[in-house]
């Protein structure tokens, strides 16, 4: 039985959301994770705490204040209205909005981890020898925390696959539009459709599996380690 | 930079694809079988793509208040378009129409089996759902207060309800006698409120004029009527 075209479009747009996701978490993920890997006082730990709220929050919270914030009466749906002259509610855009909030805890967390092991001493070296920040990251940083960023990445995007009640609640199941892998699979479920949800669910459990394997594969053969 | 280029083509890949010219129908979930077996005929006919989001009429409503961008709206009941055209200046020009008008079911047994307390009861969530509702109304009769201690399982919608009974987890469903199996039990119309179930334009456009002209047409009617539904005053 070939994929039906609306299962085509959910699976498109699941991967780009997915992408845009992890695109904008790791261009805000990343100065974000490296100014907590440099903090050591409460303001530090109180962020840490407000990033990590997605893993414990039922995301129906999420989706519940998302809703009411993007709705087209408040001002945050009626500035995007203006400027883009596009409706924020229920629209793409406003599943990327989502899904970066909620999966910021997976980028955030192993980026900060990595950075937080980069010895103070490799960076002041290099700035002896006259490396500027943008230099030292693109020398000492990039190089040291690829893994991190491969893990980071990689955890965003499957998160964001992986995402429901968010998607749910401020996506509305329009097909084409805001119909996601999870929420297709709701759908035929919600309509009796057992064959298909069981081919889009048996996909999804082996796409995990598979990218968790490869993760944790290539988390025993690390590279190089850096000498103290 | 290889990357900046790689992110341009993500953000291209995002927008919207060719969804803007097909139909967006919001329908009630027990109406959705039936509605996706009639749209298959209008698509052939005219070309026009519809596409179908469902959930219970309450879901529905709520996300039409905060803006989901649906250009028809296929409520359960009368209310809950007659409270959004109330709410919505400019859904006002286009009153609310009738195209069906439900009837209650019990799947699993005879309508006394619902004043034995040992059998469970699935319906729909009487707080979004108007089939829950009406279910909560035949529940509360006095012929079946002997059942008042039974267990009751709420589904997010109709289907979810009858998935609850057909999957074996309960012993009963009063579920829409469109989407209830061969044999259940018909409940009678007067014993609930008259589900006369409402249809609500919200995007004017030639198109949407189309097709809720074409779902109230005759030959449309007898398609309702033959699918469990009873036909519109």
């Amino acid at each position: 039985m070939p994929l039906s075209p609306a299962e085509l479009d959910a699976i498109a747009l699941t991967l780009a959301l997915a992408a845009v996701t992890t695109a904008l978490l790791l261009l805000l993920g990343t100065p974000l994770a490296w100014w907590l890997s440099r903090q050591r006082g409460s303001l530090g730990a109180f962020i840490e705490a407000l990033v990590a709220l997605p893993l414990i929050l039922p995301p129906t919270v999420l989706g519940f204040y998302l809703l009411l914030l993007l709705a087209p009466d408040t001002p945050v749906g009626r500035l995007w209205q203006q400027v883009t002259g596009t409706q924020l509610a229920f629209s793409f855009s406003a599943l990327v909005i989502g899904s970066v909030l909620y999966s910021l805890p997976f980028v955030v967390q192993p980026l900060q981890a990595a950075f937080t092991r980069v010895p103070a001493g490799l960076l002041q070296a290099a700035a002896t020898l006259g490396a500027n920040p943008a230099d030292q990251f693109r020398s000492i940083v990039l190089p040291l925390c690829r893994r991190s960023f491969l893990v980071a990445a990689s955890l965003g995007f499957a998160h964001t696959v992986g995402e429901f009640g968010v998607v749910l609640m401020i996506g509305g199941n329009i097909p084409g539009e805001t119909q996601v892998l999870s929420i297709a699979l709701y759908d035929h479920v919600e309509t009796l459709r057992f064959a298909e949800a069981h081919r889009l669910a048996a996909g999804l459990v082996i796409f995990s599996v598979a990218l968790l394997f490869a993760l944790y594969r290539g988390a025993g053969t690390t590279p190089w380690r850096l000498r103290a | 930079m290889p990357l900046r280029h790689a992110l341009l083509c993500l953000l291209l890949l995002a927008t919207p694809c060719d969804a803007a010219q097909a139909l967006r129908v919001a329908v009630a979930a027990n109406f959705r079988a039936t509605l996706e077996s009639i749209n298959a005929v209008y698509e052939r006919e005219t070309g026009q793509r519809v596409v179908l989001s469902s959930a219970s009429t309450g879901v529905l409503a709520t996300q039409i208040l905060h803006g989901a961008p649906f250009d028809l709206f296929l409520s359960a009941d009368s209310d809950a378009p007659a409270r959004l055209a109330g709410a919505r200046a400019g859904l006002r020009e286009v009153p609310p129409a009738c195209y069906a008008v439900g009837r209650l079911a019990l799947a699993g047994g005879e309508l006394a089996a619902l004043a034995d307390p040992d059998n469970s009861v699935a319906l729909a969530n009487p707080d979004t759902a108007p089939y829950g509702r009406a279910a909560m109304a035949v529940l509360a009769r006095p012929e079946f207060a002997a059942g008042a201690a039974r267990k009751l399982v709420r589904g997010n919608n109709t289907v979810q309800a009858y998935q609850f009974f057909a999957g074996g987890a309960v012993d009963l469903a009063l579920v829409p006698l469109a989407i209830a199996p061969e044999g259940a039990a018909l409940v009678p119309a007067h014993w609930h409120a008259r589900l006369e179930q409402h249809a609500l334009l919200l995007h004017d456009s030639a198109a949407a004029r189309g097709y809720l002209n074409w779902l109230r047409s005759a030959r449309v009617r007898s398609l309702i009527t033959d699918a469990g539904y009873e036909p519109c005053p």
